[in-house]
């Protein structure tokens, strides 16, 4: 990334997921973060893509430490954060906030809005009551959920999901974090609210300054939104690249399956078939060893079924894992 | 609020707990104990396995009422005079009770409690009866035991040899049925063929009763009272220790709800704190409260209670204690428990634990709030279950021995085989308060389960 | 191309403890032969409801259900359950329902599962009802030994075909997709909707697919209905509607999608949809609308034809103003 600012830092991060198989039965493990790294700056908007199943969510679980990480390193703000215990990382939680895919389910339904917001608050001792009333009406402004008043005497169920998914952005901002992650944040939105709440978003980011991860599965819309895109498959991260450049020029198999899998309103599509690769994403228990898009890949070779590929920078800010690419650096 | 059966639940507790409250307030809790203990003396005016008194509509005869006549008691019917007699030491005493009998049934008792007072020799009474017609019977002089004597005139042979032959002697030769009892033949309509046939009417009217009494010594005197036993007593009848039902029924109200309330309250949210921190913290905590409840559901948890209580005379205050023990480790556990584990993975939860909310609270502000509604309807469902636990209890005669709850008072009646003698009142009251106090909190409890369960509304 | 369904003055209007929902209020198309219609709208809009009047598989709170639904010159709504169950459900008229892949009995193996339209329907014995069943799953391209697994032993994507097959097991000649795709990832989409592709080809179907994703939509529609608040405010032709959507709903519909490969500026649509059980006077859009006019919020257009067999529910096209 080439900054030397550098607001979170992720090292060959593992997150295994342990499954034990009956009473007395052995521990099997999912392998749903597999070595992942990469670094983010201030202020940096990131999107990670990738399908169900491909890790994307851990990973995002992973960073905020909701768990712990198997292997590998997590550094925020230049400090070690992968193994301490939860007791001695409040002030990270300060600095970070989640935005989360289901409006209604991310919000205690017994609970008025101005008392969500207010949560946090308490929890990390901010103002008095009267300074905490203030920052409350003014987050619901920031996020255009006005008159401010009204809204916060509500309950959740008597909000759209729309408006909930503000009240999540406004609850995720409210501690003034420097990074946020969302995950899936308009999914289960309608399409026309879709551009509304990712622009919010992306307003919100640029205005503060804040670092965000932005995770999704719908490539289409990262466009709006970060400078850069990961895409992940399997709990590896195949490609990293600016926006413009990956979504004009994919280097990685996947992910130009990705892209060719994807239609535009086109009427000319129903007159022809897509090419897409068969099968289904590997069981992340037992990974084939090599690459994990091999068994699916159009270009695969030998080498590719038995060595996993490391990352090439095939051009500037352009990460690659893929033996295709060996020749680079 | 639109279920009828809520509707119908509710006026049933509002009903049982305006009776509780009213028990509460007219006669207070020790009052109630002593009363319900009360050796004999307390309720010597009330008729024995007395009916209540609405059974008059179904019998469709006026039944009688228990008449209480004290010489020491100025009032209409009562007179009492005293006369020394010139000369000697000797005192004489007439009392005149006076009552107009129209009922259409026989008393069921008749009794004369004798207070004198005297130095050394007791007094003589000479007792006469007038019937309405005016024919009187003289019964023979007696002595008085004591200065506190009884004659229980309904049961005493003597009185009966008396009447009889009072009758043979009026009705020459009469063959008096051995049916007869001294109360018939007093205030029976009698002639030669109701006499020989043993079946007699009431005579209706105005009966005196005279005695006049010799009393012996200068500050010698005495005065009675005659309870003429009436067949019905109070909106509930009596038992066999003259104990007026009413007051158990009513303190069985407020004893039933405290019990049944507090029990099931206690349980449920002891049930909850534990199933909460088991499901939230999994692992070994859980495992533990897991296993213990499984056990604890397999205990058979009446016998252990007959068991105890056999051993231990113990108070309802302790048996409660002992219930909710015994059930703490329920199955509600087992449904709490998957509640919260369901709700654990809620997206609000993570969202929470990203802010930075300790176990503590999340486990208190967010899980707690969100289970109890579905918890409630369990609660007021689970009350009638205690209640008929403690009526359970006191029938088989393992409660609290003094408390007038509903239980207690099955167990006396069974005890004197009430069905058998057909005191029907004695088993159906305490029985229809149980079945109401069952309803009223059962319907509650389902239409509660309705609101609270939007799936079910459709049903 | 002849026209193998056609339905008029469609309506189905459900009983709830707040009003009667107007699910589907009104609604009017036609579906050719060996073409897709698709039906394309948010959440609420009725679309749903539409596939369910269609097949006739109502719930109990049902308040009217009305119109005419002409199969092969016959009108349907008017044949009693039996007579449609035994004629024209599964028979004619198939259908794969969404989340479809968590409709499949978890207990029961998938080959018995694809076979049962065929035993229920035509009473066929079961070996060769699963002998059928076996060539179907084959050809939607799952290999025949699955036929003895349970459903928990296929991935997303081989369940969702298994119900595709299921729906064509009886050779029915229209097939009601009701986002058969939501929960996949966008390759095993891709696969599907080549598969889709290919069936119609071969067999000759006639699609309906709903769904909410426009771009989706383009992979087989040839004409997309587009429903608003219980009713089809926009009939169109695929080339005419993906490059010029006609009714203004429409319009910003299609400007709030973002798309991979073109370059354009997103736009969103302020304010929500309207209730359904007491929708406004006059054009249901009209308040969220742009354009709207006077008569927008007084009168509800009826259906203007701007092209043959295109049409829109817009006073702008009644008055030349467009």
């Amino acid at each position: 990334m080439g900054e030397d600012k550098v607001l979170l830092q992720v090292e060959n991060l593992k997150m295994w997921h342990t499954v034990r198989r009956g009473f007395f039965g052995g521990v099997v493990y999912i392998r749903a973060v597999d070595g992942v790294s990469f670094s983010i700056a201030p202020g940096e908007a990131v999107s990670v893509v990738g399908e169900s199943g491909s890790g994307k969510t851990t990973l995002g679980k992973t960073i905020l430490r909701l768990h712990e990480p198997t292997d590998g390193k997590l550094l925020f703000k230049g400090r070690d954060i992968t193994h301490t215990p939860e007791k001695e990382l409040l002030w990270f939680k300060r600095e970070t906030g989640l935005v989360q895919q289901d409006p209604y389910g991310a919000m205690p339904s017994f609970m008025t809005i101005y008392r969500i917001l207010e949560e946090p608050l308490i929890i990390h001792k901010v103002g008095t009551r009267e300074e905490r009333a203030e920052m409350i009406f003014k987050a619901l402004e920031e996020v255009r959920l006005t008159p401010a008043e009204e809204f916060a005497f509500k309950y959740p169920h008597m909000l759209s999901g729309g408006q909930l998914q503000r009240v999540a952005i406004a609850r995720a901002l409210i501690l003034k974090p420097s990074l946020v992650i969302a995950d899936e944040p308009v999914s289960m939105l309608d399409a026309s609210v879709r551009v509304e709440i990712l622009t919010l978003m992306r307003e919100l980011q640029e205005k503060r300054g804040i670092s965000f991860i932005y995770i999704t599965h719908d490539l289409s819309t990262t466009r709006y939104f970060s400078e850069w895109i990961f895409i992940m498959y399997a709990g590896h991260i195949v490609e990293r690249a600016k926006t413009r450049v990956l979504l004009q020029n994919p280097l990685h198999p996947y992910t130009r399956a990705l892209l060719a899998a994807i239609p535009d309103p086109d009427p000319e599509n129903r007159k022809r078939f897509r090419e897409v690769p068969p099968g289904e994403p590997p069981s992340l228990i037992n990974p084939p060893p090599g690459c994990r898009f091999a068994p699916r890949c159009p270009y695969a070779f030998e080498r590719c079924r038995s060595e996993e590929p490391p990352e090439f920078e095939v051009e500037p800010d352009h990460y690659v894992k893929c033996w295709l690419y060996v020749g680079a650096k | 609020m639109t279920y009828k059966s809520a509707i119908v639940g509710i006026t049933i507790l509002v009903f049982l707990v305006a009776l509780s409250v009213y028990a509460v307030v007219t006669i207070p809790y020790d009052e109630a104990i002593k009363l319900w203990r009360g050796s004999e003396n307390i309720w010597i005016n009330n008729p024995r396995n007395a009916l209540p008194e609405w059974w008059e509509w179904f019998a469709g005869k006026k039944l009688p009422r228990t008449i209480v006549l004290d010489s020491r008691e100025a009032g209409f019917g009562v007179s009492k005079a005293a006369t020394p007699i010139v000369g000697t030491g000797m005192k004489l005493v007439t009392i005149n009770f006076l009552f107009e009998y129209d009922y259409d049934d026989f008393p069921s008792e008749l009794n004369f409690f004798f207070f004198a007072k005297y130095q050394r020799d007791p007094p003589v009474v000479k007792l006469v009866i007038q019937k309405p017609g005016g024919e009187e019977i003289v019964f023979p002089r007696f002595l008085l035991r004591a200065p506190n004597d009884t004659l229980y005139y309904s049961i005493s042979m003597d009185v009966l040899n008396e009447l009889v032959g009072y009758y043979t002697s009026k009705y020459g030769g009469v063959n008096v049925s051995e049916k007869l009892s001294s109360l018939e033949l007093t205030f029976g309509r009698a002639t030669r063929e109701s006499l020989e046939a043993g079946v007699m009417e009431v005579e209706k009217g105005t009966y005196r009763v005279r005695m006049e009494v010799l009393c012996f010594g200068e500050d010698s005197d005495l005065d009675a009272r005659v309870v003429i036993y009436g067949k019905v007593h109070g909106p509930a009848g009596t038992d066999n220790l003259r104990r007026p039902l009413e007051i158990a029924l009513l303190w069985g109200a407020p004893l039933a709800l405290a019990f049944g309330l507090t029990a099931s309250l206690l349980t449920t949210i002891i049930q909850m704190i534990i199933a909460t921190i088991g499901a939230w913290y999994g692992g070994i905590v859980d495992d533990i409260i897991q296993r213990l409840t499984e056990v604890y559901m397999i205990l058979p948890f009446l016998p252990f209670l007959i068991l105890i209580s056999a051993f231990y005379k113990i108070d309802i205050w302790v048996i409660l204690v002992i219930v909710i023990v015994l059930s703490i480790f329920g199955g509600g556990i087992k449904t709490t428990r998957a509640l919260v584990l369901s709700i654990k993975e809620y997206p609000y939860i993570e969202a929470a634990k990203v802010y930075g909310a300790s176990n503590a609270r999340i486990i208190f502000f967010y899980i707690i709030p969100k289970i109890l509604p579905p918890l409630v309807p369990g609660l007021i469902s689970a009350v009638p279950g205690f209640v008929f636990l403690e009526a359970a209890l006191s029938f088989l005669g393992l409660g609290d021995p003094f408390l007038p709850t509903w239980g207690k008072v099955l167990n006396d009646a069974y005890n004197a085989g009430a069905l058998y003698r057909g005191y029907f009142y004695w088993v159906l009251e305490p029985a229809v308060l149980l079945m109401l106090t069952a309803y009223a909190f059962a319907f509650l409890g389902f239409a509660l389960d309705r609101v609270v369960n939007p799936r079910l509304r459709e049903m | 191309m002849s026209t193998i369904l056609s339905v008029r003055n469609l309506r189905l209007y459900f009983s709830t403890r707040k009003g009667v929902v107007k699910a589907v209020d009104n609604v009017s198309l036609d579906l050719k032969k060996g073409e897709t219609l698709a039906i394309v709208g948010e959440s609420g809009c009725g679309k749903s409801s539409l596939a369910r009047a269609l097949i006739r598989l109502l719930p109990r709170n049902v308040h009217t259900y009305s119109g005419e639904i002409l199969l092969d010159g016959v009108d349907v709504i008017k044949l009693s359950e039996e007579m449609f169950r035994r004629s024209v459900r599964w028979r004619k008229i198939s259908m794969v329902f969404q989340g479809a892949q968590n409709s499949l009995n978890p207990v029961l193996k998938v080959g018995f599962q694809v076979a049962e339209p065929l035993m229920i329907h035509f009473g066929v014995s079961r070996e060769e009802a699963l002998t059928e069943a076996k060539r179907y799953l084959r050809l939607v391209g799952i290999h025949e030994s699955f036929a003895e697994r349970y459903p928990f032993e296929l991935s997303g994507g081989m369940k969702q075909r298994a119900v595709i097959a299921m729906a064509l097991i009886t050779n029915p000649e229209i097939v009601i997709l009701d986002e058969p795709t939501s929960a996949l990832d966008v390759i095993t989409q891709a696969n599907i909707m080549n598969l889709l592709k290919k069936l119609q080809r071969e067999m000759g179907l006639s699609y309906i697919f709903i769904t909410h994703d426009i771009a989706l939509t383009s992979e087989l529609a040839d004409r997309v209905a587009v429903m608003y608040a219980g009713e089809v405010v926009e009939i169109s032709d695929a080339e005419e509607f993906y490059s010029r959507p006609r009714h203004p709903y429409a319009e910003k519909l299609m400007a709030s999608v973002p798309t991979l490969r073109v370059e354009k500026k997103l736009e969103f649509i302020p304010g929500t949809p309207p209730s359904l059980i007491n929708p406004p006077p006059g054009c249901r859009f009209a308040p969220r609308c742009p354009y709207a006019f006077e008569r927008c919020l007084k009168e509800s257009p009826p259906p203007y034809e701007y092209k043959p067999g295109c049409f829109v529910r817009c006073w702008l096209y009644h008055e030349g103003k467009r």
